[in-house]
């Protein structure tokens, strides 16, 4: 009995080994940038970050209060030492930004300036890492969107799409591109339930049939393909619901990452190391808000516009009817 | 030979200045106004769609709730940079200073007509009252004492509209803090916000906000006096600017506008044909015969009350101290007389 108790044990390990689940089977080699040390990842959502003691005004903090330089965590302690980390700005200037390990993890940090608005817009910061391992080129890619953006600034590039529209790199082995992310005001608009659609780029060209995962903080995960353009959509599930309604906070910044895979039969070596397979692994982190539709009523807001519409034209109704005097009238006699 | 034709010449540029003066002052501000409003309207809500950005500070309703909008209405950034005051000692302080100037430059070139000819919300009450007149229905005025007590509205709401974003940012020390979503408290309370979005399109704003008792109470208040502001302007002209805040804060700045309304007293008669005509219903226009400067904090500056003048010059419309409108005898006929 005792043995059959182990057989069992070892060929359900056998199994776990051989056949992982699918939605996790490259989960440990995912490397994605974040705006918190990886202690506090996971952790954005209750509350925000930098300054979120402030009433929840730790969210807004990052996307409408630009700073001089931006500091982005990756979440893996491995990092080879050819990693390189770059830096898009929003005038489509690129140049390499200094990737070191400090506060116990790898940081990414780079400079919005100037401050006076001219580098308004989306940064895209990447952070290139390769290794060979068991006979694999792993290529691993963490991408970032940072909005610098205060709207003291004013809105002078709302009309300029050159200017907002998502940029990519050619020179990133494989990137993940998310559209419709940020308006025209460069503000966050991605909200829960919105249709999402994302593109796969190798060096610059559409990848067809990469796999994607969409994932959030709450785990709700999402599998995709990309078609022939290298597009794929996704609608972000709406998954928050605090049972009491002083619970509820419609600032809350969920965490939404896509992860894209993508593999090569590809022969070669690396650092004096022999390949037969190149194994892309890509990802993108982006936080989103709550859909308005969650926490606004357009029957209540019409109701009381209504109700309070016609109370007053009533009243007013009233009022003038009561002011009316009645016709009285004079008659003179002329002969008086 | 030469002088008597310099001296014609002269002759003819003052018969052509005074005939260009004729036609202004006997031209009817109403049309122009009408017409203009409509321009300014289309520049401040649809602005956008022709890439027109005329800046934050615009001292009139110019809704940020406006997407296709083409500048700010400046009490949102105020009310914003106020619920931040715990950090103006730095880049956040020189940008409010800024701010504010330029809503002064910006106030002080065109005075209270800001009001009159450009505030977009005003327009809609004017084009209510327009639809009013169209199905005679009579309209209504406040009683001396129901207008003396109602204007002081707008100052409790500009009071407020500073104190509560600054109770957000707790800058003074033992005050409790006020919660965040009271940073924009005017905005949240104002037709503007629900009523302009609509002419784009956007009807999103016509809602109630449960994501927090303070949201749900100014949401749900936005809602109620968007209900009235609509009744209220069919009845009443320009029933909304006697509460507006916008324009208690135009009136700290009236007196250095070098745009002005001024007043002759010795040449009026107490007709009472510019109160009469006066869409706020200001009595001090025909009562005060001593002040010059006749320009009163509910004023808009329509120059409705110029129009209607019968006198010559005893109201002058001065652009910095140039004549640029007048009343004058002959344009009072030609404008058919109307009151």
């Amino acid at each position: 009995m005792f043995r059959d108790l182990i057989k069992l044990f070892f060929a359900f390990f056998v199994l776990i080994a051989c056949f992982p689940p699918p939605s996790f089977a490259w989960f440990g080699e995912e490397m994605y940038l974040s705006e918190n040390p990886p202690a506090d990842h996971g952790e954005g959502h209750k509350g925000g970050h930098k300054g979120g003691h402030k009433g929840g005004r730790g969210d807004d903090h990052s996307e409408h209060r630009a700073v001089p330089v931006k500091k982005f965590y990756l979440n893996i302690h491995d990092l080879s030492a050819n990693a390189a980390a770059y830096v898009v700005r929003p005038d489509g200037s690129m140049a390499e930004c200094e990737l070191s390990h400090d506060e116990g993890a790898w940081t990414v940090t780079f400079d919005t300036k100037p401050m006076d608005g001219s580098m308004d817009g989306i940064f895209n910061v990447y952070v290139v890492d390769k290794r060979v391992v068991d006979g694999t080129l792993l290529i691993r890619v963490a991408k970032m969107n940072a909005i610098n953006h205060t709207c003291g600034w004013g809105h002078k590039y709302k009309s300029d799409k050159g200017r907002t529209m998502p940029k990519h790199l050619d020179a990133i082995p494989l990137e993940i591109v998310g559209h419709d992310l940020w308006d025209a005001f460069v503000h966050n608009r991605t909200m829960s339930g919105d249709n999402l659609v994302f593109s796969v780029l190798k060096n610059g060209a559409p990848v067809k049939n990469a796999s994607l995962k969409v994932r959030t903080q709450t785990g709700w995960i999402k599998m995709l393909k990309t078609g022939d353009d290298g597009k794929a959509s996704v609608q972000l599930i709406r998954d928050y619901y605090p049972e009491k309604w002083n619970d509820f906070k419609a600032m809350k910044r969920g965490i939404l990452r896509i992860t894209a895979e993508y593999e090569i039969d590809e022969s070669g070596s690396f650092e004096g190391e022999r390949y037969n397979k190149v194994r892309l692994i890509s990802t993108l982190q982006w936080g989103y808000r709550l859909h308005r539709k969650e926490y606004t009523s357009y029957v209540y807001g019409l109701g009381i516009g209504i109700l309070f519409a016609v109370v007053s034209g009533v009243g007013v109704y009233v009022h003038r009817e009561r002011r009316k005097r009645p016709y009285r009238e004079v008659r003179f006699n002329e002969k008086d | 030979m030469s002088t008597g034709r310099d001296a014609r010449g002269h002759t003819e540029r003052c018969d052509l200045m005074k005939r260009i003066r004729e036609f202004i002052y006997n031209a009817d501000i109403n049309r122009f106004r009408f017409y203009f409003q409509i321009l300014a309207f289309g520049l401040l809500v649809y602005g956008g769609y022709l890439a027109i950005d005329l800046g934050n500070e615009l001292p009139t309703f110019a809704c940020p709730k406006i997407k296709s909008r083409g500048g700010i209405c400046y009490l949102y950034p105020l009310q914003g940079n106020l619920s931040l005051i715990d950090e103006f000692l730095g880049e956040r302080g020189i940008r409010f200073l800024t701010k504010l100037v330029t809503f002064i430059l910006l106030f002080i070139l065109f005075n209270k007509a800001w009001c009159g000819f450009a505030c977009p919300l005003g327009t809609v009450q004017d084009w209510i009252t327009k639809l009013r007149s169209k199905l005679g229905t009579r309209y209504s005025t406040y009683s001396e004492g129901a207008f003396k007590r109602l204007k002081k509205i707008k100052y409790i709401l500009l009071v407020l509209l500073i104190l509560l974003p600054i109770g957000v940012s707790n800058a003074i020390p033992d005050i409790v803090r006020l919660p965040r979503d009271f940073s924009t408290p005017f905005c949240d309370i104002c037709p503007g916000r629900i009523v302009l979005p609509i002419f784009d399109g956007d009807i999103t704003q016509l809602v109630v906000d449960f994501r927090s008792t303070t949201k749900l109470t100014l949401t749900a208040l936005g809602m109620a006096i968007t209900g009235v502001f609509f009744v209220g302007a069919f009845v009443k002209k320009r029933f909304f600017c006697l509460f507006c805040p916008m324009s208690a804060l135009h009136y700290i700045f009236s007196k250095i506008g070098i745009l002005r309304l001024v007043k002759d007293g010795s040449k009026c008669t107490k007709c009472g044909n510019c109160y009469r005509v006066c869409d706020v219903g200001i009595r001090e226009i025909a009562d005060d015969v001593v002040s010059k400067n006749i320009v009163q904090d509910d004023c808009m500056m329509c120059f409705k009350c110029v129009a209607a003048c019968p006198e010559e010059k005893c109201l002058d419309v001065k652009f910095l101290g140039l004549p640029v409108y007048r009343s004058t005898e002959d344009g009072f006929f030609k404008r058919g007389g109307k009151v």
